[in-house]
């Protein structure tokens, strides 16, 4: 018995991507060299690994996705759509052609000197990690976004993450780059099929230049016995703009490692996340937000609800080098506990050495409101109606902040499903 | 339409209401008057039915019906409303849905037809002008980041919408400036006619120069100590509460 995965890893050469050969060789050499976390390691304290233990997931492993994207696809991403299959990207269902980005897979950008290589590896803190290793050592293809100088399209690209194949091992790379001025909507959707395991692990990273902006919504829907493990970082210039959104809405074990790095004054980086957990699902966030340079701002709002006896695990670190005066940081972290079963942990974790900054962090675990509930109640709404709504509420408050279209509707959708479920809520 | 006797209410074992006797027919607005602490917001929730409120005495009749029993959404699905002296945030939820939902909730209880959101809009758009709102107003979430001033409109707002049987006002017209509190009375003053009833719970005189109440009462350590007209309003204004507490103990 292993304390470990078994990886049946596909046999692309380090070679496949001439300039990254280095970068992919130095992934597997640390790889090979690390052991598979476990609880003793700080970082993955209140997350069990354990159901992937002698499980095997195989790199090669194929099915049609097809249906399956029929069913998630957003039609505002329609003809700025780019879809990997089981962890390969994919050329028949991608369908992409948009002013002003350019989209590339890895292996042609990665093939020589470019822009890409030139940024490719660069915007994270991730190397030695056995699961970012993984994906940097062995991803098969992944895709290169480019967008140029001012360039603001209207409308959001799609990136749809499908899984389909039993006991898959699925390795999707992610590299975008925007130039100076540009504003970028990028949604990264994860949707797998119910009934089979998988081990998904993703790796994107973003990197903005001066006064560069990026929408990064990241929705999971991972099916009912995935296993999802992604890495993405960020690196902001001057000015720079990021607006990440993450909600958390299916898999069995999510863990969502997001690391973004403030590196040029004037830098603002948004982290905001919605969980909802249920049955046995374990939903795990880990945060760094990293001031590196002065009068940065970063806010973080990260909302959970537990139902069942499933966990919620947040770890929101903020970094303050001592050279970023005047940074101004945020971060909230709310839990709310529909069941006694579930389990929360929550750990804001600030480390600071810089002196003249304003930082504050705030967490709270508990049930539904006793003073709202009455206040709704004296209105003449019952109990479960009040339930209903304040449920819905504490997670609209993120929903909401959406732009409006099918993503918004379908998350708000996705939510009120969950809330009914969970509350058996049948309305009069 | 109310009757309340010999009412005794304690909160985490403490008694605050030590017998109240009130009486309010249709048609009437009743004042209750008294200092801070005196038991006026306990008197509030204990007939709105707050859970933390125990009754250890007493009956609460509301059409000769007695409530005390009857769970906070039961009593205002019968027509009973409590405008808070504090209304509560309530981010993520709207007004809009919520008004709707309270809205609906009393149509059912009566038999009628549910409106749909259109149709409850044309309803909704109509008190808001009564109330001198904003339209925008009801898309916001429910007292989320109002001022004092809007909480209180608001208060008044979903009075407007839920037509209650029986409205009871805790301190409505505190911190207010002139302009909220015409606005604020004259709602009151709107929705008043001789099949509802007001109680106007207030630490001021203020709000009666808008509204004149029929009997004033004055609440002093959970007990009604002196009861008139409104000339009893006049002379608490004029020597404060001290000079009664003293003509009380004398
Ligand atoms: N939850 C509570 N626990 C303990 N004492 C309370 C509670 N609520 C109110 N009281 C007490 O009851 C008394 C009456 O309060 P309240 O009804 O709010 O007075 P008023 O509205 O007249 O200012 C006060 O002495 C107050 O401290
Ligand atoms: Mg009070």
């Amino acid at each position: 018995m292993s304390e470990r995965p078994d990886l049946k890893l596909s046999a692309v050469p380090p070679e496949a991507f001439p300039v990254a050969a280095g970068v992919r060789s130095a992934a597997r050499t640390r790889f090979e060299a690390t052991a598979f976390p476990s609880a003793r390691h700080e970082e993955w304290r209140f997350t069990s690994l354990r159901s992937l233990w002698n499980t095997g997931f195989d790199q090669d492993a194929t099915a049609s996705a097809a249906a399956l994207l029929a069913e998630v696809a957003l039609p505002e991403t329609d003809g700025r759509r780019i879809v990997f299959v089981n962890g390969r990207l994919d050329p028949t269902l991608t369908d992409f052609a948009l002013e002003g980005v350019r989209m590339q897979p890895l292996s042609q950008a990665l093939a020589g000197p470019s822009p890409a290589s030139s940024v490719f590896d660069t915007a994270h803190t991730f190397s030695g990690d056995w699961f970012a290793d993984l994906n940097t050592g062995w991803f098969t293809d992944g895709v290169f976004l480019h967008a140029s100088r001012h360039a603001a399209p209207q409308g959001p690209i799609g990136i749809y993450h499908l899984v389909t194949a039993a006991d898959a091992l699925v390795l999707p790379r992610v590299l975008f780059l925007g130039e100076t001025g540009s504003e970028v909507s990028l949604i990264e959707f994860f949707a797998g099929s119910d009934g089979i395991g998988y081990l998904t692990v993703p790796f994107t990273e973003t990197v903005l230049a001066d006064n560069a902006r990026l929408h990064h919504y990241r929705i999971q829907e991972d099916g009912d016995l995935g296993a999802h493990i992604n890495r993405c970082g960020s690196l902001l210039g001057r000015d720079a703009d990021l607006q990440s959104f993450t909600i958390s809405l299916g898999g069995r074990l999510f863990r969502n490692d997001f690391r973004a790095m403030l590196n040029g004054e004037g830098g603002h980086a948004t982290l905001d996340g919605l969980v909802l957990v249920h049955g046995n699902q374990i939903s795990d966030t880990h945060s760094v937000l990293h001031h590196m340079q002065p009068n940065c701002t970063s806010h973080q709002l990260h909302k959970c609800i537990v139902d069942g006896v499933g966990t919620s695990v947040f770890n929101g670190k903020i970094f303050v080098d001592s050279i970023a005066q005047k940074t101004d940081s945020f971060q909230e972290n709310h839990n709310l506990q529909l069941s006694h079963h579930g389990m929360v942990y929550t750990k804001p974790q600030l480390e600071i050495f810089a002196d003249d900054v304003k930082c504050s962090h705030g967490a709270t675990v508990g049930q539904l409101d006793d003073e709202q509930m009455f206040y709704l109640n004296s209105r003449g709404l019952s109990a479960a109606e009040t339930r209903y709504l304040l449920t819905l509420g504490f997670a609209s408050q993120i929903v909401n902040a959406l732009p409006a279209g099918s993503m918004r509707d379908r998350l708000a959708g996705r939510v009120d499903d969950y809330t009914r479920k969970s509350l058996s809520f049948v309305p009069a | 339409m109310i009757t309340i006797r010999n009412l005794h209410a304690s909160v985490d074992g403490n008694e605050i209401l030590r017998g109240i006797n009130l009486e309010i027919n249709a048609g009437e607005v009743h004042a209750i008057m008294g200092p801070n602490g005196s038991g006026k917001s306990t008197l509030s929730k204990v007939i709105a039915g707050h859970p933390a409120y125990e009754v250890t005495q007493g009956e609460i009749l509301f059409e000769g019906k007695d409530i005390a029993e009857l769970e906070p959404d039961e009593r205002a699905r019968l027509g009973l409303f409590l405008a808070f002296q504090y209304p509560v945030e309530i981010p993520g939820v709207t007004n809009a849905m919520m008004l709707r939902q309270a809205y609906n909730a009393v149509r059912r209880e009566q038999g009628l037809d549910e409106l749909d959101p259109l149709e409850f809009d044309d309803h909704l758009q109509e008190k808001l002008k009564m109330v001198e709102m904003d339209p925008s107003f009801v898309d916001r979430d429910v007292n989320s980041g109002f001022s004092g001033g809007e909480k209180k409109k608001n208060e008044i707002l979903q009075m407007a919408v839920l037509d209650p049987k029986f409205a009871l006002l805790d301190e409505t017209d505190s911190g207010l400036d002139i302009d909220a509190l015409r606005i604020v009375s004259q709602g009151i003053n709107l929705i008043r006619n001789e099949k509802n009833a007001v109680l106007l719970v207030t630490h001021y005189q203020r709000i009666l120069n808008y509204i004149q109440p029929d009997y004033v009462h004055v609440l002093v350590k959970g007990r009604i100590v002196k009861s008139g007209g409104k000339e009893l309003a006049l002379q608490l204004e004029a020597e404060g509460y001290d000079s009664i507490l003293e003509s009380i103990e004398a």
